[in-house]
C-alpha cells in the first residue's frame, strides 16, 4: 500500500533578510525529513521548541513549500499550487493558538466556514456541522460565542472546523501547549477517537510526552532532523538520548529508570502509572 | 474602565423583529432615519416615536438597553443642544442677560434637534440590538453587491467586519493586561504633562501592535488552511432569503414614510 | 515579614447585574522566605488573587496587610507596594517593547527612579541571574527565540528586586528543558536571596519538585494548604477539581491501596526512587 504521507529527503531554508530586503543568512528549519504515515495511523511528532517540527506541520499542510526534496499527501505532491486546496481538504490543521484560528462569533458558523469555503450545498453544511460538533462532543454550544468558552472547547471547535471539511487526516501543531490539564485530556481524548472511529490519520505535533503515549509511531526531532523513530515504548526506554535533544520521559518512566539503575530487574519502557504500580507489585512478590 | 466599551452589542431573544432578515433592518433604519429629517413639526415627532415604541415593543428588547445607546454620545448631545440654544437668531426674545439671547425659535429648534439625534441613536441601536453581528456583516455585503461591478472588494470589506468583530474583545482584554503587566513593573499612565503621558502609552501600544501582527499572522494561516480563497464560489452556510414577513415589513415602512410626509405637509402643528 | 488577607472577598462586574464571586473569604499568611505553590483549575480565582497581592486589583471585602501594614490605607503608598511584590504575568514575552533586551529591563529600575548607576547594576545582575549571555543585550528582544523572551521578561521583573515575587504560569508553552531552565531559575532565586517565591501553575509536575507549601483554590476558595506530601494525600478531592497529582505520588498511592508498606509518602522521582528501592529490598 502506498503511503498515505511520503516525505523524502525534505529540506526548508528560511532566509534572514536586512530592512532592505537583502538575504543575510540562511536558516534549514528542516534538513532532509525521510517520514512515512500509513493511511489511519495515529502518529506522533515530538521535539523541543526550535526542532522544527512546526514547519513540518506547515508543509503537511502546503502552507510551505519544500527547498528540496519532495513530499506527497494522499499522493499529491506539495510543491505544485493546484494541489493546494486538494491537500488543505485532505489534512486538515489545527494550530496552538485557540483564539487566533477562530473565525466567527458564532460556534456553529465557525465550524461552517471550511466547508462555505469549499463550496458545499447549504443544507449539506448544516448536516456537517451538526455531525463534527457531536464527534467532539460540543454540540450543546452550537449557539454560543467562542469568547465564552474555555481553551480546551475553543480547541474542540477547532477540531470540528476541521471534520466539517470531511479530511482523511488531521495535523494537530501543539494543539495542548495553552490549555490546562483538563483541557489538555479532553483535546487528546478527542483526537484519539476520531482516529479509532472515523479512521482519521492523526498527526500530533507536541513536546508533551504523555500525550503521545497513545500513538503508533513516534517520530523525535531536533535541528530540523528526525533523530529518532519507534513506537512510545522503543523511545521513551531512550531517555538519556531524548534528554539531548530537550525532552523528557514521563515521570513514572523515570522511577523505572531509576530503579534500574540501582539494580532492580524492571523494563525501561514503562509508560503509564498502572503498569509500574503492576509490576512492582509483581516483582515484590517474586512472581517476576 | 477599558472593558466598559462594548461594540454591536446584541440582545439575544426571540422576537418578530429578531427574526426579519438582517437587509431588511438595516434598509429600514436608514429609511427611518431619514424620514426623521421629512419634517420640522409637533406632530412628526409624535408619529416617528409611535412607531418607534411599536418597533420596540415588538422586539422585546427592553427599553433602558435601548437608551443606553445615548450615552457615549450624551456630551455632544449638550453640546449640539447649547449651541441651537444661543445662537438661533429669532423674533421672540424669551431671555437676554447680556450677549445671551435666548428665543423662542431657539428653544423650539433645540428640542427638535435633540429629539431627532435621541431618535436616530435609539433606532440604529434597536437595530444593533435585535440584529448579531454576523448576519449584520452579511445583511452589508449583499446590499453593496452592485459596487462589486465598481471593482469595490464588497466580501473582503464585510469579512473584515466580522473579524474585526470578533477580535475586538480579545484585543480589548488583552490591552487590559498589557496595561497591568506594565503597572506591576511601576509604570505610570496617569501623572505628567500631555506629551509625558503619550509617551507612556509606548509599553502598552508596542506590544498590543505586536500581538496583533501576530494574531493577524496565525489567523491568515488558518483561514487558508481551511482553503479560504476569497469570495469565489463559496457557499452560505445562512444564506440571506426574503420570506413573508419580510415583504410586509417593508410595506409598514413604506406606510410609515407616507404618513410622515403626508402629516409633514398637511397638519398645521 | 509577611502578607496576611482577611476576609478577602473579590466580586467582578459589580452593578452590571452580572456580578461573580471570584474569591470567598480567603484567609492566608505567606511568610517571608517561603517557596508557594498555588494551584488551581482556569478559573478558580487563582490570578484574581495574584493581582491582589500586589495592588492591581482591589478586594471587594476585607483587608490585605503587608509586613503587618494594612495596604489599603489611605497613607499606603501602592506603587512602593507593586515594587515590593513582584508580578510576572502568564506569557510575560508578550509585554516586551523596547528596542534591546537591557532597555527593556531597565523599565522597570527606572520607574522605581533610582539613580542611572544602580539601574544599570540591577538590569545586568537581573539578566545574569535569568542566564542571559551578555551577547544578547544590545539585541531586540523580538529577535530572541520564546525561552529566552520569556527569561528577558522575567529579569524586568527581577531587576525592580522585589522581596516577594510571583509568577502565574512562567512555564507556560516552554519544552521540558525549557521549564525546568524556569523553575530552576526560580530556586536559584529562592535558596540564594531568601526571596519569597509563589508560583501559580496548573501542573502539579513542575509545584511539586520545587514547593514547601502548596495552597489549592476551587471557585474562589482556598481548598487545601499544607506541604505537597500531606495535599497530595487527597487525590479523590483533587481530581474532582480538575487537578491531578504527579505521577509519582500517583504510584504510591496505588501501591499502598495494594498494601504495599511504603515507608514516608515521596512525592518526587528520585525520593519514589529511594523509598520503593527500600521497600523491594525489605523482606
Amino acid at each position: 500500500m502506498k503511503p498515505f504521507i511520503n516525505a523524502k529527503g525534505l529540506v526548508h531554508e528560511y532566509s534572514r533578510r536586512d530592512e532592505e530586503g537583502n538575504v543575510t543568512g540562511i536558516n534549514r528549519a528542516l534538513d532532509g525529513i525521510d517520514i512515512e504515515v500509513k493511511a489511519g495511523g495515529f502518529i506522533a511528532v515530538l521535539g523541543a521548541n526550535g526542532s522544527g517540527k512546526s514547519t513540518f506541520a506547515k508543509h503537511l499542510n502546503a502552507l510551505l513549500v519544500p527547498t528540496e526534496g519532495t513530499l506527497y499527501v494522499d499522493g499529491m505532491d506539495t510543491s505544485e499550487q493546484k494541489n493546494n486546496l486538494p491537500i488543505r481538504r485532505t489534512a486538515g490543521m489545527v494550530f496552538q493558538n485557540p483564539d487566533n484560528q477562530i473565525i466567527s462569533n458564532v460556534v456553529e458558523e465557525d465550524v461552517g466556514f471550511g466547508p462555505e469555503n469549499m463550496g458545499v450545498p447549504t443544507e449539506e453544511i448544516w448536516r456537517r456541522v451538526e455531525e463534527s460538533l457531536k464527534s467532539v462532543g460540543m454540540y450543546e454550544y452550537r449557539k454560543d460565542s467562542p469568547n465564552h468558552l474555555s481553551g480546551g472547547q475553543k480547541q474542540r471547535i477547532a477540531i470540528a472546523g476541521i471534520m466539517a471539511m470531511k479530511p482523511k487526516c488531521i495535523v494537530l501543531d501543539e494543539p495542548t501547549a495553552m490549555l490546562d490539564p483538563s483541557g489538555r485530556k479532553a483535546v487528546i481524548k478527542t483526537v484519539k477517537e476520531l482516529n479509532k472511529k472515523e479512521n482519521i490519520t492523526i498527526i500530533l505535533i507536541t513536546h508533551y510526552m504523555e500525550e503521545v503515549t497513545g500513538a503508533d509511531y513516534v517520530y523525535v526531532m531536533s535541528e530540523g532532523q528526525v533523530k529518532m523513530k519507534g513506537t512510545p515504548r522503543q523511545v521513551f526506554a531512550r531517555s538519556e538520548e531524548l534528554a539531548k535533544y530537550r525532552l523528557m520521559v514521563p515521570e513514572v518512566t523515570k522511577i523505572a529508570l531509576g530503579l534500574s539503575k540501582k539494580g532492580i530487574n524492571i523494563p525501561k519502557d514503562i509508560l503509564y502509572p498502572e503498569e509500574l504500580t503492576d509490576i512492582l507489585l509483581k516483582i515484590k512478590s517474586g512472581v517476576l | 474602565m477599558i472593558r466598559d466599551i462594548t461594540i454591536g452589542q446584541y440582545y439575544a431573544t426571540e422576537s418578530i423583529i429578531h427574526k426579519l432578515d438582517p437587509r431588511v433592518k438595516v434598509v429600514c433604519t436608514f429609511a427611518y432615519i431619514i424620514s426623521l429629517f421629512c419634517f420640522n413639526q409637533l406632530s412628526g415627532y409624535i408619529i416617528a416615536a409611535l412607531f418607534f415604541w411599536c418597533i420596540t415593543k415588538l422586539s422585546k428588547v427592553p427599553f433602558k438597553f435601548i437608551v443606553r445607546g445615548i450615552k457615549p454620545i450624551l456630551f455632544m448631545l449638550v453640546f449640539t443642544a447649547l449651541l441651537n440654544l444661543f445662537w438661533t437668531s429669532g423674533e421672540h426674545i424669551l431671555i437676554k442677560y447680556g450677549v445671551i439671547t435666548i428665543t423662542a425659535e431657539g428653544v423650539k429648534r433645540t428640542i427638535f434637534m435633540a429629539l431627532r439625534l435621541v431618535f436616530l441613536i435609539i433606532g440604529s441601536s434597536l437595530m444593533t440590538l435585535a440584529t448579531t453581528p454576523n448576519q449584520l456583516t452579511d445583511a452589508i455585503e449583499k446590499l453593496l453587491r452592485p459596487l462589486n461591478k465598481l471593482k469595490v472588494p464588497v466580501h473582503e470589506v464585510a469579512m473584515m467586519m466580522s473579524i474585526a468583530l470578533r477580535f475586538i474583545p480579545i484585543l480589548v482584554e488583552e490591552t487590559d493586561k498589557i496595561m497591568k503587566a506594565q503597572l506591576a513593573r511601576g509604570a505610570d499612565f496617569e501623572s505628567g504633562n500631555i506629551f509625558h503621558r503619550i509617551k507612556s502609552m509606548a509599553p502598552i501600544i508596542i506590544p498590543l501592535f505586536v500581538s496583533a501582527a501576530r494574531r493577524a499572522t496565525d489567523l491568515a494561516l488558518a483561514m487558508d488552511a481551511r482553503c479560504y480563497n476569497g469570495g469565489e464560489g463559496r457557499t452560505k452556510m445562512k444564506p440571506l432569503k426574503y420570506k413573508k414577513q419580510d415583504i410586509i415589513a417593508y410595506l409598514i415602512m413604506l406606510l410609515y414614510i407616507t404618513v410622515i410626509i403626508i402629516a409633514g405637509k398637511y397638519l398645521p402643528f | 515579614m509577611s502578607i496576611k488577607l482577611q476576609n478577602v472577598n473579590f466580586i467582578y462586574g459589580i452593578g452590571t447585574g452580572k456580578e461573580k464571586q471570584a474569591l470567598k473569604n480567603i484567609n492566608i499568611e505567606i511568610n517571608n522566605g517561603e517557596f508557594i505553590g498555588l494551584a488551581g483549575h482556569t478559573g478558580s480565582g487563582k490570578s484574581t488573587l495574584v493581582q491582589l497581592l500586589n495592588g492591581l486589583e482591589r478586594a471587594t471585602g476585607g483587608e490585605i496587610f503587608y509586613n503587618g501594614k494594612n495596604i489599603y490605607d489611605k497613607s499606603y503608598n501602592m506603587r512602593n507596594l507593586r515594587s515590593k511584590v513582584g508580578l510576572v504575568f502568564q506569557y510575560p514575552e508578550h509585554q516586551l517593547f523596547e528596542t534591546t533586551v537591557i532597555n527593556d529591563v531597565q523599565f522597570g529600575p527606572k520607574n522605581l527612579g533610582l539613580p542611572q548607576l544602580e539601574v544599570e547594576l540591577r538590569s545586568f545582575n537581573a539578566l545574569k541571574m535569568a542566564g542571559i549571555d551578555d551577547s544578547l543585550l544590545d539585541v531586540s528582544p523580538f529577535a530572541l527565540s520564546g525561552g529566552q523572551k520569556r527569561r528577558v521578561a522575567i529579569a524586568g521583573v527581577l531587576a525592580m528586586q522585589p522581596e516577594v515575587l510571583v509568577l502565574d504560569e512562567p512555564a507556560a508553552g516552554l519544552d521540558p528543558a525549557g521549564r525546568d531552565e524556569i523553575l530552576g531559575l526560580l530556586k536559584k532565586l529562592h535558596d540564594e536571596n531568601n526571596t519569597t517565591i509563589i508560583l501559580v501553575s496548573h501542573s502539579m509536575e513542575d509545584i511539586a519538585a520545587y514547593v514547601d507549601r502548596l495552597l489549592v483554590m476551587n471557585q474562589g476558595e482556598i481548598v487545601l494548604d499544607g506541604s505537597p506530601e500531606k495535599v497530595f494525600q487527597f487525590e479523590k478531592e483533587l481530581e474532582k477539581i480538575g487537578l491531578g497529582i504527579p505521577q509519582p505520588a500517583k504510584v504510591i498511592h496505588q501501591l499502598k491501596e495494594a498494601g504495599a508498606d511504603i515507608k514516608g509518602t515521596p512525592v518526587t522521582v528520585s525520593e519514589s526512587v529511594e523509598s520503593i528501592y527500600k521497600w523491594l529490598k525489605e523482606t
